[in-house]
């Protein structure tokens, strides 16, 4: 076997071999299947908690208890399945956000990754343990207000930083006028974020490592990261097609069908933009033919549900489910350049040996 | 207006990059003050460090009006 010059990445006395993280992807999509996969191919797997528990029998009836028990069943399996590290991703927007954090520390969590949200009071449900915990951000503003938050009020730091460019699927973190903005895309967020915590690192003679997502495709992407100073990469659009992915393959062979033209950004009942594939139901959405519906659990704090015109969650489960007439798929800039499902350890072994290419014809 | 009306209109004018004279106690943080969620933040951790108080995130999530933020911290003041 050929040695790679891709470098490990190391978060505390955690070490991927392939320094690749698979972007946890709600509703359904990245459970412990993908997780496990992408954990046992030398990367971080992450299992996505938003809404986990609307795949349970009882999802709709107690989805507090159902979200918990999922959540603990998908970590448990995942761990049986391999013995790679394993991340869940929970958004700082879930109602439920403090039960699917303690629920993960409970289990032994390797990571926890957070975004859609500043977590700023998230040490505090994460006292003891080994558990590390990764912020997502999308600015080197919000990167140093959450560092020295967290440094002056509970003596700790970030164990790294995800970097959320503008080109990632679902929720963004951006406002919908800066989405095409050349000031905001990741070549330029990253260096801004890997100097700030430079600061922060000298300070308090510790690493914080960088890792970027949004619109990261081949291994000439990760190359480009990494010469921006970033210590590793997230991925997720490339992880929805393949054999492992937990969605309907339905859900899948959509990213495959899908050209550059059916990306689109919708205005999300969250209050946020989202890059999803275009369809039918987004198209009526956003016409205003949705009809109100009730909702039985507000899943997600800033939704109004009083206003909204569907609900995000049962759309994200129907897609999940192959059901797209129900819903949609959310989806990264890229999507339109996924070409076939493959299983997880071909499309890292692949990423790692374009990386190897790029590096080696550049001669360093 | 009183001595604390006036420290936290200092501290939002330094915040939030805003001319004090914007700043009433009806003025909205997000439309009148344009403030976004990070803005937010900084100001909230601007007030605790500048009064020494402490703002609980679920209350500080709560404030609309410069007004919501003035009441809250006037309880806290000693």
């Amino acid at each position: 076997m050929r040695i790679s010059s891709l470098k490990s990445l190391v978060i505390g006395d955690l070490v991927a071999r392939v320094p690749v993280i698979q972007g946890g992807m709600g509703v359904g999509i990245s459970l412990s299947g993908l997780a496990a996969a992408t954990a046992n191919a030398g990367g971080i797997g992450v299992i996505a908690a938003a809404g986990i528990g609307l795949l349970e029998p009882d999802g709709f009836t107690d989805f507090q208890g159902a979200c918990i028990r999922a959540l603990r069943r998908e970590i448990r399996r995942a761990r049986e399945l391999s013995s790679g590290i394993i991340g869940v991703n929970i958004m700082v927007a879930l109602s439920n956000f403090s039960d699917m954090v303690r629920t993960a520390v409970e289990e032994g969590i390797d990571v926890i990754f957070c975004g859609a949200g500043l977590p700023v009071a998230l040490p505090e449900l994460v006292q003891k343990g080994r558990t590390k915990l990764v912020p997502i951000v999308s600015s080197a503003r919000a990167a140093v207000l959450l560092a020295k938050r967290w440094f002056d009020k509970y003596a700790r730091l970030p164990d790294a930083f995800v970097v959320e460019g503008p080109k990632a699927g679902g929720h963004l973190g951006f406002k919908a006028e800066q989405i095409e903005d050349p000031a905001f895309t990741l070549e330029k967020i990253v260096p801004e974020v890997v100097g700030e915590l430079a600061r922060l690192e000298a300070m308090t003679g510790r690493n914080i490592p960088v890792i970027p997502g949004g619109g990261i495709f081949s291994g000439a992407d990760i190359d480009r990261m990494i010469s921006l100073g970033a210590s590793g990469v997230q991925m997720a659009t490339r992880f929805v097609a393949t054999d492992e992915c937990d969605a309907d393959i339905r859900f899948k062979k959509a990213y495959v069908d899908a050209k550059d033209d059916d990306l689109a950004i919708i205005k999300s009942p969250v209050g946020m933009p989202g890059r999803a594939l275009r369809n039918e139901f987004t198209e009526d959405a956003e016409a205003g033919r949705k009809k109100p519906f009730s909702c039985p659990y507000h899943c997600i704090v800033t939704c109004d549900r009083a206003t909204a015109p569907y609900c995000i969650s049962l759309a994200l489960l129907n897609a999940q489910k192959g059901n797209l007439d129900e819903g949609f798929a959310f989806a990264g800039a890229n999507a339109g350049r996924v070409k076939e499902i493959v299983p997880v350890r071909t499309l890292v072994d692949s990423l790692v040996a374009e990386y190897d290419d790029v590096v080696a014809k550049r001669g360093t | 207006m009183d001595e604390l009306f006036n420290k936290i209109k200092k501290i939002i004018a330094e915040k939030l990059d805003v001319p004090e004279d914007k700043i009433s106690l009806d003025a909205s943080f997000r439309q009148d003050l344009n403030a976004d969620s990070l803005d937010t933040y900084e100001l909230v951790y601007g007030i605790e460090e500048e009064l020494g108080i402490t703002i609980p995130d679920e209350k500080a999530n709560e404030f609309e009006t410069v007004r919501d933020a003035y009441d809250f911290i006037k309880t806290q003041v000693k």
